[in-house]
């Protein structure tokens, strides 16, 4: 028999704070992210702005491990931050049974040390020091962040470039369902590094202004960093004074169209939509809110766009893009993103899309986003998008947890 | 899960037959693949910017897909742990050589690690589910394991499932300096994939009867008692299981756990690397459909293995447990 | 012109990858990003080309849109240098 899947704990952090609490602030104040390169070393500095997470790597050391000497890629870093916060609001349940799994979405891994080995690596193939070369794999951040937790049941990372910790999201569920486990820690990380946001830039997808999703103007995408997780359990284990949502509905699918665009009429976007709620048993009016995965590329929102009006027709439900305030951050999205959609049921709020000011034409000047943040709202249904190179697409379905 | 189509590229000449006869050594502690003619299958405008890595993949997919009689695919999932590493070096290594300037996309694009599982997709045009694996050691299971749910989800008839590894020469220096790669203990690479499939087909291999993985087992008895549960959970004795494939170098464990089963290493023939039980289910289905030089080569005496376990471990952290079953 | 032409096609070869292409065998005037014509061409070839004419022309071409006329074709590619070359 199927089992219902409930989010018992969240853990975030960003550009936009260190915990939820700080997040939300932010959101509340409409403060976003994006800033001068203040961490990473690069000659992009000042040209292109990033949501890098506030804190040094001594300073993160300090709050992963209440050690700043502690050596640990600033993915792992960020990854145990998070996902100690997401546990700890789970009240912190039983793990050394085996039955807990730990899934976590990553793109890049610990390239942060490994740029930094590397360039001493090239000028001489002896010097630089190895033992760096150990964080380098996605799996690194995993499984120390599964050492924190003193988990021993499934750990397996995931890399679906963007969409990564959305399919992590789906697995645990899925693992859960049928009941291989009881719960699982699912969510994403990823760091910013010299690799990547040259990548971007190279593919000129870069806004080197600050990002507006969904506008007609858009220039691009600004890259984050941070690291978002959910705690999931099976209605079995899950107290119900710990939930604080369910996961009802999930899909993926691929694009099949381009290794990094998305197809023009969304092809994979609107077969992942789909799939999460049909997975969901709902119809597409029944969805309050979307998160949309809305980077601000040219390409992503018109291709989106072009699904979302597919699936709702003419009710296009309220959505907004919330990577206006954290950037996007890659392996880590859809984890943060799943966060912000489990808080928005929980706390009746939609987050605004910030610096939206034009609706896209192709679109039939229609696709308005929230601007404002939206208080008291009634919400049962949220979808969360999130997309990715190598046409990997997925969405998943949030529904609010009703004492009734 | 029935295996009912396998590509397999390995350093033995594992691709257009089942196991070549004369069998290659290891040279200087690397094996190194055998590799096809690509151009036979793929368009040679994509070809030009493939690394090996997704060469290999997107052939090994192409030849398990054949061997299957080209069903119609509901999963492509694939297993890499060390992912595209000839593009994230040449990406990396521009980088640094040119101060950040003059960067070209290509290597980019093509250095995520979901690179092969996506390029099989855009190849077939398919919309299907599509995932990539990057658990180290357990890279393939992991992907074994999400088939496993496809097809409890009643969402698939047939799933692709991969596991992908390349050496690259940057890559063996540092494998070096890790101490990975010694003599008696050569390190490898090799792709291999499977078409498995709920149904049970008169081409069909063998059966998949367990999976699973473990992390970190606190002792050895977690690890004896895992193995046996699986060994009930796949409704079979102990008794039942005629060959150990191990992994490992000290392979006492499995073989004072099941002391009458043979226990033969099946990295004297591909070498190490995260996905090699990938290759090693792959041989293991072979020996099971009775192929006769591929039992040579792993030196199997038993006439006819019905039930084969392959256990691997990688330092104790990921462990892993493969059970094939004559169908 | 012609030996500039000339000079692009193998600059083109090598940084697109193009394996088992012979200079003589692009057309100065064929169209480079036809997705049926023989050398087809995508997106992220355009992004390849524009990095060429950084590194070794010192041109900066700032957008995609600005690409698809200068990379219509090897002559277009090459009046453009010549008219840009300091």
């Amino acid at each position: 028999m199927a089992k219902r899947i409930f989010i018992t704990g969240t853990g975030i952090i960003s550009s936009i704070g260190k915990n939820l609490t700080e997040t939300l602030d932010n959101i509340k104040t409409s403060n976003s992210g994006v800033d001068k390169i203040q961490y990473l070393k690069t000659i992009h500095n000042p040209n292109i702005p990033l949501c890098e997470v506030k804190f040094s790597n001594r300073e993160l050391a300090k709050m992963a491990y209440g050690n700043t000497e502690r050596k640990a890629s600033r993915t792992s870093l960020l990854g145990i931050i998070a996902a100690q916060e997401a546990w700890r609001t789970a009240g912190s349940p039983e793990l050394g049974d085996g039955r807990t799994g730990v899934f976590s979405g990553n793109t890049v891994g610990g390239m942060d040390l490994t740029e930094l080995f590397y360039a001493d690596f090239m000028q001489d193939e002896l010097a630089g020091d190895i033992k760096t070369m150990l964080t380098h794999e996605c799996a690194e951040s995993t499984e120390r962040i599964a050492d924190s937790l003193g988990a021993t049941g499934m750990v397996s990372t995931i890399s679906t470039a963007c969409s990564s910790s959305a399919n992590t999201i789906m697995l645990g569920a899925r693992m859960i369902k049928h009941g291989l486990l009881d719960r699982a820690i699912v969510g994403g990380v990823d760091s910013l590094t010299k690799f990547t946001v040259n990548g971007f830039n190279v593919l000129q997808i870069l806004d080197h202004q600050y990002s507006q999703p969904f506008d007609q103007n858009r220039r691009g995408l600004n890259l984050g960093e941070g690291a978002g997780f959910i705690v999931l359990e099976s209605e079995d284990t899950a107290k119900p004074e710990s939930i604080l949502a369910e996961l009802v509905g999930y899909a993926n699918s691929n694009d099949a169209y381009h290794q990094t665009a998305s197809s023009p009429d969304g092809t994979g976007a609107y077969l992942a939509m789909k799939g999460a709620i049909e997975t969901a048993g709902i119809t597409p009016d029944k969805i309050d809110y979307v998160n949309v995965h809305g980077t601000g590329t040219n390409n992503n929102d018109l291709s989106e766009g072009f699904a979302m009006q597919r699936i709702f027709d003419e009710k296009i439900p309220k959505f907004s893009s919330t990577k206006a305030f954290t950037g996007h951050t890659l392996g880590a999205s859809g984890g943060i993103e799943a966060v912000f959609s489990v808080v928005a049921l929980q706390k009746g709020i939609i987050y605004p899309n910030l610096r939206f000011e034009t609706p896209i034409e192709d679109l039939g000047g229609k696709m308005i986003p929230e601007t404002q943040l939206l208080e008291n709202q009634n919400l049962n249904y949220i979808l969360s998008n999130s997309f990715g190179f190598g046409g990997n697409t997925s969405s998943l379905v949030f529904k609010a947890f009703k004492d009734s | 899960m029935y295996i009912n189509g396998i590509g397999n590229i390995s350093p033995q000449n594992t691709y257009d037959q089942t196991m070549g006869e004369g069998l290659v050594a290891s040279e200087n502690a690397f094996f190194v693949c055998q590799e096809p003619q690509y151009k036979q299958f793929i368009q040679k405008k994509l070809l030009r910017r493939m690394s090996r890595a997704v060469r290999m993949g997107l052939a090994v997919a192409h030849k398990a897909l054949e061997e299957a009689k080209n069903p119609a695919i509901d999963g492509i999932i694939t297993g890499t742990a060390w992912g595209c590493v000839k593009d994230t070096e040449k990406f990396l290594e521009t980088i640094i050589e040119n101060n950040e300037q003059y960067l070209t996309p290509t290597a980019f694009v093509q250095s995520t690690h979901n690179t092969v599982a996506g390029q099989i997709a855009l190849m077939h045009h398919n919309n299907c589910y599509n995932m990539t694996y990057v658990q180290g050691a357990v890279s393939f299971e992991s992907a074994l394991i999400d088939a496993s749910l496809l097809f409890m989800d009643g969402k698939a008839k047939n799933v692709l499932v991969a596991g992908i590894d390349e050496q690259t020469d940057r890559l063996k220096i540092l494998l070096k300096r890790l101490s990975c790669a010694q003599g008696n203990h050569p390190m490898g690479e090799g792709a291999a994939c499977f078409v498995l499939s709920d149904q049970n087909k008169e081409n069909s291999y063998a059966k998949i009867t367990a999976v699973n993985m473990l992390y970190r087992p606190k002792d050895k008895d977690i690890v004896k008692n895992s193995i046996l549960r699986e060994i009930k959970n796949a409704g079979l004795e102990l008794a039942d299981i005629d060959v150990v494939m191990s992994g490992n170098t000290d392979a006492s464990l499995e073989q004072n756990l099941i002391p009458d089963a043979q226990v033969v290493a099946y990295k004297k023939l591909c070498g190490e690397y995260p996905t090699s039980t990938a290759f090693a289910m792959a041989v293991g289905a072979k020996v099971i459909h009775g192929d006769a030089n591929t039992k040579i080569a792993l030196g199997i005496n038993n006439a006819n293995p019905e039930n084969i376990l392959i256990y691997n471990q990688h330092q104790n952290i990921n462990h892993s447990i493969i059970i094939l079953s004559k169908v | 012109m012609d030996e500039l032409i000339e000079k692009l096609k193998v600059q083109i070869i090598k940084q697109l990858n193009l394996e088992d292409v012979e200079p003589d065998e692009i057309d100065a005037d064929e169209m480079l990003f036809d997705a049926d014509g023989e050398l087809g061409l995508d997106s992220i070839d355009a992004l390849e080309l524009i990095v060429l004419l950084d590194k070794e022309y010192g041109i900066k071409i700032k957008n995609q849109e600005e690409g698809k006329q200068i990379f219509h074709s090897l002559k277009t590619m090459a009046e453009f240098i010549l008219q840009h070359q300091d």
